[in-house]
């Protein structure tokens, strides 16, 4: 079904990269220039992420997810 | 290379702040300096309905010792025409209220007289209280011509195994309170024929009150460092809204069994709604240059909604410091319970809720869009992106018995709008 399958594959996906990394979870202190990268954050643009969030909270059913979903909005 | 303790932490307590929406600013300096975050988006919808601008501009101030204040504020212009729920007539329909609208032969009524501004602010500080762990709070308030909100949240986050795994836990509280023009519609009141347009008191269809509701959010998080490369998240999250969910603006059409329309009635909503979801991230470093992430959204609710959102986006490095970001997002969600397109006649006596409401029916979402950006450390940066969304809803809610007399009209038309984003961000 056109609705399943995107989550399928994500699922997939997701499952892929975590079982590969099982046998070396984590970074030591040393290895974590990478991690510290502004681009490396779970919320790299919090701003434009804000935004986004505010667009589909007046146009869809659903919202939050990342963070809380209360919009603080009378647009839905 | 051996990193500060200022950058370790960064790399892991940024999920206490992404509860919020939040994100630690960029700044490495440990003297007091301001992140500065500014965007602009502009935001129109096609056949002249939505249009918006809006200005965000955040300023986060690094106090050192990992503890940061964060203000921010929010402008939102809105015009425009936006659909009132109401199915195409064969005939011009015109709608009451203080200043009635009419809608041509054959189109979707659009209400046009959609037009306000929103301010909003937002003040938080966040704090460590040992190596391990950080706290954080925050209060936010908004303002509309017809709604005022308020909140109130509270982060707490936990690392742990050498800061590869942050746990944490989120409590959201706000209270929302709405007095739209002419008053509290009755839900499933007949709206008052626009004939009768020196009716000042609206003759008991509008109760001439406000109302308002109440929302608690919890957010529960995981973060894991994969590898040295790669960064998990996964949030579960309940949402509980109680009080008044109505659009005060909204209607439906009550149809004869040949699809032309009787009466118009309020939208009449449950009044409370508890909603679950489950968000998974993952992110990783490709290519000793570029940064992937994938999510998946899963949200269900009491309503009879669930939806399904994917995203996707790859930031691919050009020259030394420029980059370009295709995204993708893709999102599905089925209609409420209660969602119908129009009523039979009779039927809304025999109903307890209904709403015409497109964003309560089932419906396909797709955003497609590309970023441009500069990324160098330590100097003012910025981006501009550029986003396409396009709705595409499944017809559902259809009376049976005007099942036939409907079909002649464009029932649920599709939506697209076009999102331009500027950003400036830099350190002062």
């Amino acid at each position: 079904m056109l609705r399943t399958k995107p989550v399928l594959i994500t699922a997939i996906l997701l499952s892929n990269f975590s079982l590969g990394a099982c046998s070396h979870l984590g970074a030591k202190p040393w290895e974590r220039s990478v991690l510290a990268r502004p681009d490396m954050q779970a919320s790299a643009d919090p701003v434009q992420a804000g935004l986004d969030d505010h667009v589909y909270f007046s146009k869809e059913a659903s919202s939050g997810g990342r963070g809380f979903g209360g919009g603080g909005c009378g647009c839905n | 290379m051996q990193l500060t303790p200022e950058e370790k932490r960064r790399a892991l307590a940024a999920a206490t702040l992404t509860l919020l929406g939040g994100g630690l600013p960029s700044a490495q300096a440990e003297d007091k300096t301001w992140d500065i975050d500014t965007a602009v988006m502009v935001y129109a919808e096609s056949d002249n309905r939505v249009q918006a601008v809006e200005p965000v501009l955040k300023g986060t101030l690094n106090l050192g010792a990992e503890r940061y204040f964060t203000a921010k504020l929010v402008v939102d212009t809105l015009t425009g025409a936006s659909p009132n729920g109401a199915t195409p007539a064969s005939t011009p329909q015109t709608f009451a209220g203080p200043s009635p609208y009419t809608a041509d032969p054959n189109e979707t009524p659009l209400d046009d007289r959609f037009r306000d501004t929103r301010f909003q602010g937002v003040v938080d500080y966040q704090f460590p209280l040992s190596d391990m762990d950080t706290l954080g709070f925050g209060v936010n308030a908004g303002t509309e011509y017809d709604f005022v909100s308020l909140g109130a949240n509270l982060r707490y986050a936990r690392d742990l195994f050498q800061h590869n795994t942050t746990l944490s836990a989120g409590l959201n509280f706000e209270s929302d309170s709405i007095d739209p023009v002419g008053g509290i519609p009755i839900p499933l009141a007949v709206m008052r024929p626009a004939s009768d347009s020196d009716d000042d008191d609206m003759n008991g269809w509008r109760d001439g009150s406000s109302d308002s509701k109440t929302v608690t959010d919890v957010v529960l998080g995981w973060t894991q460092v994969i590898d040295p490369k790669s960064l998990f998240q996964m949030n579960y999250s309940l949402s509980r809204s109680s009080g008044y969910q109505n659009d005060p603006y909204k209607v439906l059409s009550v149809v004869g069994t040949d699809g032309e329309p009787l009466r118009y009635v309020y939208e009449a909503r449950p009044d409370s709604r508890s909603k679950n979801a489950l968000f998974m991230s993952y992110k990783r470093f490709v290519f000793g240059r570029d940064v992937t992430e994938i999510s998946y959204r899963y949200m269900t609710d009491d309503w009879g909604i669930n939806s399904h959102t994917v995203d996707l986006s790859y930031r691919w490095y050009f020259g030394s410091a420029h980059y370009l970001e295709p995204h993708l997002r893709w999102y599905s969600q089925t209609a409420a319970d209660f969602y119908h397109v129009a009523l039979d006649d009779g039927e809304e006596s025999l109903v307890s809720e209904a709403s015409a409401d497109t964003r309560l029916a089932e419906f396909d979402a797709v955003t497609a869009g590309i970023k441009i950006g500069s990324a160098v450390p330590g100097r003012g940066n910025w981006s501009l992106r550029l986003e396409y969304y396009q709705q595409s809803p499944k017809l559902s809610g259809v009376p049976t018995q005007a099942a036939d007399g409907l079909s002649k009209f464009d029932l649920q038309p599709e939506l697209s709008a076009v999102m331009l984003t500027m950003g400036y961000r830099f350190t002062w």
